[in-house]
């Protein structure tokens, strides 16, 4: 047996042993060092949200979204080391306030950045300001594409350029991939902005939209139903979808209106055999218990389990974060989709294009972004196409409410469980 | 003596209309300007609803049809038939016009309840008008309606002087109007109407005829108004154009301000408006609307004849409140409370204080408690 | 036909909740002379309270009725005290109660979030049940809206016509002086039929709660509409203001089955428009005249 010196051996061990230590440490030193600290000056986002009149019950969603992505940013270093300060106005859901207020956040406040506010009319209001004043427009909900001209803002809301035309293509493909497509289609329309724009088109264009293109993909549209945004009798709208005898009921309706409307048809003893809705409130609907079982609709993201845990920790962290703080601002419902989804990739893609210009200038972020486009965390990367008004391409989820809970069913690349199909 | 007035009002609209210019000079924040181009906004709709409703006392809850039909108006023939946008303004006023008249000629026909069957009918009138937008594809239709900033003289400057003295300009018109009806025999018998109509037609008063042209103009200068309106919000929605906050405000703001006097709409818009935007960004986020809630009912307990009333009968404490007015501004421009606008409207909410406090001036003069119709008290029978 | 049928019937009775809600704003407009946009707020506060009251214990939302009644009662008389109190006179009691409007939404906001609140289905036995006459269908919230709408609007008729209270107060409406003259406390009764109005917004709250989900911004939703079912109905009658609502509601659906519910208010206020030019008292006349 051959000796080796008891220093050599005993050495090797010992380095492992030391190397290994040494990685432990670097390791564990690495964890407990906090992110970077912002500091200096901070950096000031200005913004106007619906937080009260009639947008304010979604306005509230992306106020606390918002302050949830100012909290993240502010803990994981700020940017360009800076901290980061919200500055949000309440512009009482009118357009006229809207543009008066980025006024004053933009020449009188002197902001650094400014973010978009809540829905179409007030988006565009902004983004005359915006255009005036050379800032770079992030905005999270348009859905009236045609209006957004701007070449330097940026839309999150992620149906694409043509919503009236993907939205119809994501749904209908969905439908012909059922064992027994339907084929007598209702619509019930809520001739407000963006439902209207998604059923019928862009005003004075023949491009159509969900209406039309059913009628081009073999459906037959039994009922076309439009009503105006304030309906209180839902009675005689739910009678009319019943005579019609439709297999499945697009409703390209806001808010409440599917709940009145599954509502009012149940009081009739009807149930259309499937039915979906493109903008609902969330919450309200999955409190119908059984009447909305089986219900669509349209999403850009859902914290379903599955989905999740492959997005990783830092997503199920945002989702987390964004429950709180929705419970601080006393919302219902706390749960992240697609609002809330749509609100924290617009601060990502204004973050984004600040670190890739690496300056508050306006000028070279809507460079950069208009180059590069920007990851998201939660809707894949974004490229903003200007001939399609800075949309990136369509990527529509259809959720549906199964055991009381919203779960992404479309597309099969990204769903969680396959579609309930109507017996 | 009045017409050293109306060269003085004209002379300070002249005046104002070259604030933009020198911001460019000094680079104030262009902010002041969309400021003052609400107030000019304010003013104008005020001044017309007071000129029927405060001058004949013929109170109208319709005035968002006026506006609406202005806003729309502009909008639908810019964009769906590509009038160019300075003429567009005339033709608003002008439908406002008429529509007032058609309003007129049916309400104040019909006379056996006049007072209120007129406030209802002109509230039935917006309803219907905001039906239609919302109906008809050629108005809105729903979809709404987005307003690009049209080709302008470059003389008038960038959109925020564009907006600023157009937005003067309708204001002045106003003002003026309402002054001049009032120092002419056409107010004479507008506020002989108001008093007590049935003794007016006694006198000789042309009361169909004065009531037509009341409501004429009023109709117009609310639609030239909205006109100039539609060019700022940018985006118009039939919700946003018709809802309730017109018709009622430029009440509240008549009111506050005193219904009796031209000089009552401006003052009431100026204060009201400077309220409410100093409450909204001060920082109080949700209960801004709690305090101007609650200063709008003290108002109308403690002060249900209007400031200018005040200021009229009480020069002493008018004097008081003009002291406080500028030692709150100045106050909270040292202490630096927010922009030089809050410290304006800090001042402005002072002044009005002090006017408020204390019993009205004169009780019993028309403070008894009368319907809206002026003409129920004329027949007191005994049951 | 059916349909037509249907949609009819459905309309009347969501007629019914309309003149519910036009009850108690009817009444004090037409006899205490004061336009009370409050009202509004009332009904929505109420509505609010009928949500929490069943989501946090649990109770039948028409248990809130018990609640809900006397709280507003005492709200309306203690408004209806400041009105007197400082001879407020019509116009300025619009103002004011935009006023009181502007700060009760606030605070509902404050308390609630502008986010929607309703009544899980679990909770709420009566929102998706109908009782059904052959093929057609009688909403329960709806039926109850209107059955109470009835009740109250006879109720009314009969006290206003034929009890002392009633003829007090329309001597009241009429000439308060003289009415003085003959011993009648215009104070009292003034506060007590404001009560009694605030008490009506009430019970339309727990109907509303009952019926869909509530919001800040609905109570301004429904102005147009209730300000039209009162004008039609006559300001004051009570049992016109259920009249009208009914009509109202059952001209709309006919006009959305046959047309389009989006032509329905054009409909309706074009009528109202008529209507006051032709029967400026309201279709049924005002209270008294």
């Amino acid at each position: 047996m051959q000796r080796q010196s008891l220093k050599r051996r005993d050495r090797r061990p010992a380095v492992v042993l030391a190397v290994l230590l040494g990685l432990v440490a670097a390791i564990g030193a690495a964890q407990s060092t906090p992110a970077a600290v912002p500091r200096g000056d901070p950096i000031v986002v200005g913004s106007t949200l619906s937080l009260t009149g009639a947008f304010g019950a979604t306005g509230v969603i992306h106020k606390a979204a918002g302050e949830a992505f100012v909290q993240w940013i502010n803990e994981t270093g700020g940017l360009l080391g800076r901290p980061v300060e919200w500055k949000v106005l309440n512009d009482e859901s009118d357009p006229a306030k809207v543009a008066a207020l980025y006024e004053r956040l933009i020449s009188q406040d002197r902001v650094d950045l400014i973010m978009g506010p809540y829905a179409t009319p007030n988006i565009v209001a902004a983004q005359a300001v915006a255009q005036r004043h050379g800032y770079v427009l992030p905005n999270h909900t348009a859905v009236l594409t045609y209006a957004l001209t701007y070449p330097c803002q940026f839309p999150t809301w992620s149906a694409g350029g043509k919503p009236n035309l993907s939205v119809p293509q994501t749904v209908f493909r969905l439908l012909k991939s059922q064992k027994t497509p339907p084929k007598r289609v209702a619509f019930v329309t809520n001739t407000g902005g963006s439902t209207n724009f998604i059923s019928y088109g862009p005003p004075g264009s023949s491009e159509g939209g969900a209406v039309e293109w059913a009628r081009k993909a073999g459906f037959e549209v039994v009922l076309d139903l439009k009503y105006p945004p304030a309906v209180s009798d839902w009675g005689s709208i739910a009678a009319q979808v019943r005579a019609a005898e439709p297999d499945f009921v697009w409703n390209s309706g806001l808010a409440l209106d599917p709940v009145n409307l599954l509502q009012a048809m149940q009081q009739l003893g009807y149930r259309p055999p499937q039915f979906l809705t493109l903008f609902p409130a969330p919450g309200p609907l999955l409190g119908m218990g059984d009447t909305s079982n089986g219900v669509l609709s349209l999403t850009l993201f859902e914290p379903n389990g599955k989905l999740l845990k492959r997005m990783g920790k830092k997503a199920q962290e945002i989702v987390a974060e964004f429950a709180k703080a929705a419970a601080a601002n006393g919302l219902a419902y706390r749960v992240f989709d697609s609002q809330a989804t749509a609100s924290w990739t617009a601060w990502e893609v204004l973050v984004a294009g600040v670190r890739g210009a690496g300056s508050l200038d306006q000028e070279k972020i809507c460079d950069y972004l208009l180059e590069n486009g920007t990851d998201t965390t939660f809707v894949g990367k974004l490229r903003f196409n200007p001939a399609l008004h800075n949309f990136s391409r369509p990527r529509n989820l259809v959720k549906q409410i199964q055991d009381r809970r919203w779960k992404v069913v479309w597309p099969p690349a990204l769903r969680v469980t396959t579609l309930q199909e109507p017996d | 003596m009045r017409h050293g007035r109306l060269a003085a009002l004209l002379a300070l609209a002249a005046a104002l209309a070259f604030v933009p210019n020198v911001q460019d000079a000094t680079g104030f924040p262009t902010f002041y300007l969309v400021y003052s181009y609400f107030l000019f906004f304010w003013i104008a709709q005020s001044t017309s609803w007071n000129i029927l409703s405060g001058y004949t006392g013929y109170f109208s809850f319709g005035q968002g049809a006026f506006y609406g039909l202005g806003v729309y108006t502009a909008g639908d023939l810019l964009t769906r038939e590509g009038i160019n946008y300075f003429v567009t303004i005339p033709i608003a006023g002008a439908l406002g016009g008429v529509l007032a008249a058609a309003v007129g000629a049916l309400a104040f026909r019909l006379g056996s309840l006049r007072g209120e069957i007129f406030a209802l009918l002109t509230l039935a009138v917006t309803f219907t008008l905001s039906a239609i937008a919302q109906l008809s594809t050629w108005v809105d239709g729903g979809q709404g309606i987005s307003i690009a900033v049209p080709p302008y003289p470059s003389f008038l400057g960038e959109y925020q002087d564009l907006i600023y003295r157009l937005g003067l300009a309708v204001a002045t018109l106003s003002v003026v109007v309402a002054f001049l009806i009032q120092n002419s025999r056409f107010g004479w018998g507008l506020f002989a109407i108001r008093d007590e109509e049935d003794v007016a037609e006694e006198l000789g008063v042309p009361t169909f005829r004065y009531k037509m042209l009341a409501i004429s103009v009023s109709g117009f200068l609310g639609s030239l108004s909205g006109a100039v309106a539609a060019l700022q919000i940018g985006y118009l929605t039939p919700e946003g154009v018709f809802n309730l906050t017109v018709p009622l405000l430029v009440v509240v703001m008549s009111v506050l301000g005193g219904r009796r006097h031209w000089l009552g709409p401006v003052i009431g818009a100026v204060v009201i408006y400077s309220l409410q935007e100093r409450l909204t960004n001060s920082g109080l986020g949700d209960w801004g609307q709690v305090v101007l809630g609650s200063i709008l009912v003290l108002i109308i307990l403690f002060a249900p004849e209007g400031l200018h009333e005040r200021l009229r009968r009480q020069p002493r404490r008018a004097v008081a409140s003009g002291v406080a007015l500028v030692v709150a501004t100045v106050a909270s421009g040292l202490a630096g409370w927010g922009i030089a606008s809050d410290w304006l409207s800090t001042g402005l909410i002072a002044g009005t204080a002090v006017l408020l406090v204390g019993r009205p001036a004169a009780r019993g003069s028309g403070k008894r408690r009368r319907p809206l119709d002026a003409s129920h008290a004329g027949d007191a029978a005994v049951p | 036909m059916n349909t037509y049928l249907q949609a009819g019937v459905s309309g009347v009775m969501i007629g019914g909740l309309y003149g519910v809600m036009a009850l108690g704003l009817s009444l004090t407009w037409g006899l205490l002379k004061v336009i009370n946009l409050a009202h509004f707020a009332l009904i929505l506060g109420s509505a609010y309270v009928t949500y929490q009251l069943t989501t946090s214990t649990g109770v039948d939302p028409l248990v809130s009725v018990l609640v809900v009644t006397p709280g507003m009662f005492a709200v309306g008389v203690a408004v209806h005290w400041v009105i007197e109190r400082f001879h407020v006179d019509e116009l300025s009691s619009l103002l004011l109660s935009f006023g009181l409007f502007i700060v009760a939404i606030q605070l509902i906001n404050n308390i609630w979030s502008a986010d929607f609140r309703q009544i899980e289905a679990a909770e709420n036995p009566y929102a998706t049940r109908a009782v059904f006459i052959g093929d057609i269908a009688f909403p329960v919230p709806q039926l109850m809206a209107l059955g109470t709408a009835l009740v109250f609007a006879a109720v009314g008729f009969y006290v206003l016509r034929r009890t002392y209270f009633g003829k007090a107060l329309r001597a009241i409406a009429y000439d308060r002086e003289i009415a003085g003259a003959y011993g009648v406390d215009h104070r009292r009764i003034g506060m007590l039929t404001a009560g009694l109005a605030s008490a009506l917004a009430a019970v339309a709250g727990v109907l509303i709660g009952i019926n869909q989900a509530v919001f800040p911004q609905l109570a301004l939703e429904w102005v147009g509409l209730i300000f039209t079912v009162v004008i039609l109905g006559g300001i004051g009658n009570l049992l016109g203001a259920v009249a009208a609502g009914i009509l109202i509601g059952l001209v709309s659906s006919q006009v959305g089955v046959a047309w389009t519910p989006l032509g329905a208010p054009v409909v309706v206020f074009s009528l109202l428009i008529l209507a006051l030019l032709f029967r400026p008292n309201g279709l049924f006349g005002r209270l008294g005249e």
